[in-house]
């Protein structure tokens, strides 16, 4: 969970690292401490500053100014194979007029690795990964899930400190996406190599890591354990990039109220923990992920704007004079539009937003971001 | 013709029409000539008053090739010329490619400089060298004397070793531009992160060149040497211009020789036979290049 005591050096350590292209600030004050072992993911909308996060960790690219610590060791300077990581593409960037098996050696031969040994390790890697039988096919005669493959046994078969992922599964079909994403995760367990991994796809970050960095303008906007991310966003940018359905925000101006302050939203009044520090008069934003919203009983009265079913549960958009909501029900609901309906929001599982900073308001004082 | 029904059928009638007349342009300036020369190769053709006397000759023509010595030596010329050529174009073209695919080379300015002598048309490029080379004025005499290369100045062109060489440097001038774009083009598209991956897989920029970017070009090199061979197999100006074949016959090529049999030495069918040499040379090339840009690109995608 939190980053190992100060005896073992962090795998991977990010001080104040920022880069420009120009005068464009894509990464500003990234801190980072990754421990052994761990597995990390990059989260973020395009252009966030993840995989200029990721290219400085592997040595693609320069930082403007900031310091990558491997092992505890300062590597701005060195080259891919003196920092010992490895890397998987976006594209796989796999060598189209080489075998799989020379895809898979090209990095000991480029060493002057015995011939051997080459071979010994090419076949350790292609037996684990599945690939003994296309060992002599060009990449073009693969599948996707192939040559996703061949460009992940490429990285492990120098058998690095740490493997990089830029966004490996973006060219590969949903389903064989999910597959991949096990795969990886159970390589993970098994080597135990800390892995640094890139992608714009929540469901992705959270399904396959340790812990998530969200970004956010060439910054980390929080980094936590994915349940940290989910249930206690630091911010109203991370609580709406993840869920899906994204999470409901309702803007409203605190009121005191007899049993503690709350926002009107409309003609329902949404309770707010007397815990937190919101004084009447302040301006938030309450955040309500879907499975918050109870149907059937409560004092919001709206009807049913839409039913969308996804097969385990069924997300009901419901309107009401304050706005709109989604709620998730398990499996198939009936409700049909236009219906009226009742509803309450959980009071204790609401998010409390300063409306101006979008800090998440938590128990006590807010946060410094 | 029934009109088509199907949207198919339109294509196709529609493809006909549109093709047609570059087929009739075509078979009138190409196919007509072809035919008429591979004819006259089995003749004997002799210019006589008021008319033409052609008379079928079956193979003779070509069994004088055989024992032909200029013939021979016109045809070792034309390989040497060739072959040199070909290794020297492409190696600088290379080297050019490489320079102008590297950040600083991308300037505009470089690829307009480097168009500029395959741009020049070629008997001008031609007479250009003729006052370059010139043995009493040319700017290389002056220009190597001044660096204190030559002591007193040469006829570049006046032996049979050196005039032949002179040629081919020439030609390599003027040849290298457009390779060079060829071969610029094959690398812009090796893709970028193939660089990337060898970097990572700790490959030098030695071995980057050797495994990636060479390999990656295979296509591109092989289209630039066939093309390269043709055009080098086709030389004609600038023995025209420079030497004339000279001397000792030298610097003569075969297109040069085709020539000077045909209408120098009016033997007709004899030129014919020779030129028929160079474009089975030249077909079994083109033929081979078709071959080569298919499956290039197919592989595009």
């Amino acid at each position: 969970m939190s980053p190992s005591p100060s005896s073992t050096p962090l795998a991977i350590e990010l001080r104040g690292v920022a880069k420009t292209f120009g005068s464009v600030p894509v990464c500003r004050d990234v801190d980072l401490a990754i421990a052994a072992g761990e597995f990390v993911t990059l989260l973020g909308p395009s252009g966030c500053g993840k995989t200029t996060t990721l290219n400085m960790v592997a040595g693609l690219e320069d930082c403007t100014s900031g310091d990558i610590l491997l092992a505890g060791r300062r590597v701005n300077e060195l080259s891919p194979v003196e920092r010992d990581v490895a890397m998987v593409f976006q594209n796989y960037a796999l060598y189209p007029h080489m075998t799989v098996a020379q895809n898979i050696g090209f990095t000991l031969r480029m060493r002057g690795t015995p011939r051997a040994e080459i071979d010994r390790r090419v076949k350790d890697v292609t037996t684990a990964l599945e690939l003994s039988h296309v060992v002599d096919r060009l990449p073009a005669q693969l599948s996707g899930g192939q040559q996703q493959r061949v460009a992940i046994g490429r990285a492990i078969v120098r058998e690095p400190r740490i493997f990089l992922f830029d966004e490996p599964f973006s060219n590969l079909d949903a389903a064989l996406r999910v597959k991949m994403r096990a795969e990886v995760k159970q390589l993970h367990r098994r080597l135990g190599v800390t892995s640094l991994f890139v992608t714009h796809d929540q469901e992705e970050a959270m399904s396959i890591s340790d812990r998530i960095a969200v970004m956010n303008r060439g910054r980390v906007e929080q980094f936590g354990t994915p349940e940290e991310i989910y249930a206690r966003p630091a911010t109203r940018y991370v609580a709406s990039f993840i869920g899906n359905p994204q999470i409901e925000l309702l803007s409203g101006i605190v009121e005191a109220h007899e049993g503690g302050p709350v926002v009107r939203i409309g003609s329902e009044l949404v309770r707010l923990a007397s815990s937190l520090n919101t004084p009447a008069g302040r301006s938030v934003d309450i955040g309500v992920r879907p499975e918050h919203v109870r149907l059937g009983s409560g004092t919001l009265a709206g009807r049913v704007r839409l039913v969308q079913p996804v097969g385990p549960s069924s997300h009901v958009v419901i309107e009401w004079d304050g706005g709109s909501l989604i709620a998730a029900q398990p499996g198939f609901c009936r409700l049909q539009p236009g219906e009226p309906i009742r509803a309450e929001i959980s009071a204790a599982d609401v998010m409390v937003f300063d409306h101006a900073s979008g800090v998440r308001l938590s128990q006590g004082m807010p946060r410094a971001n | 013709m029934p009109s088509p029904a199907t949207y198919e059928q339109r294509r196709q009638t529609a493809g006909l029409f549109l093709l047609a007349p570059s087929i009739v342009v075509l078979l009138a300036i190409l196919g007509y000539p072809i035919v008429e020369s591979l004819l006259l190769a089995f003749q004997k053709v002799q210019l006589a008053a008021g008319g033409i006397d052609r008379q079928f000759v079956g193979l003779a023509n070509f069994q004088r090739l055989v024992a032909d010595e200029t013939f021979r030596r016109a045809l070792l010329n034309t390989l040497y010329f060739a072959a040199a050529e070909v290794v020297l174009v492409v190696l600088i073209a290379f080297a050019i490619a490489l320079l102008l695919n590297h950040p600083f080379g991308r300037a505009g300015l470089f690829r307009i400089l480097l168009v500029v002598p395959w741009a020049i048309a070629p008997v001008a490029n031609a007479v250009l060298w003729k006052w370059i080379l010139n043995a009493n004025y040319g700017v290389l005499n002056g220009l190597l004397q001044s660096l204190g290369i030559i002591d007193v100045y040469q006829v570049w062109l006046g032996t049979p070793v050196s005039a032949l060489n002179f040629l081919l440097l020439v030609d390599v001038w003027k040849s290298v531009p457009f390779v060079a774009l060829l071969l610029l083009a094959g690398l812009q598209r090796v893709p970028s992160v193939l660089y990337k991956a060898a970097y990572m897989d700790g490959a030098s920029r030695l071995q980057t060149l050797m495994h990636v970017t060479l390999p990656s070009m295979r296509a591109a090199i092989a289209v630039a040497v066939v093309l390269q061979t043709i055009w080098s197999l086709r030389i004609f100006d600038l023995v025209f211009v420079l030497t004339r074949g000279g001397p000792a016959d030298a610097t003569v090529l075969l297109n040069f020789l085709a020539y000077r049999v045909t209408f120098n030495f009016l033997d007709i069918g004899y030129g014919a036979a020779i030129a028929n040499v160079i474009f089975v040379m030249t077909i079994l090339l083109a033929i081979l290049y078709i071959r080569l840009v298919r499956p290039a690109g197919e592989a595009a995608r």
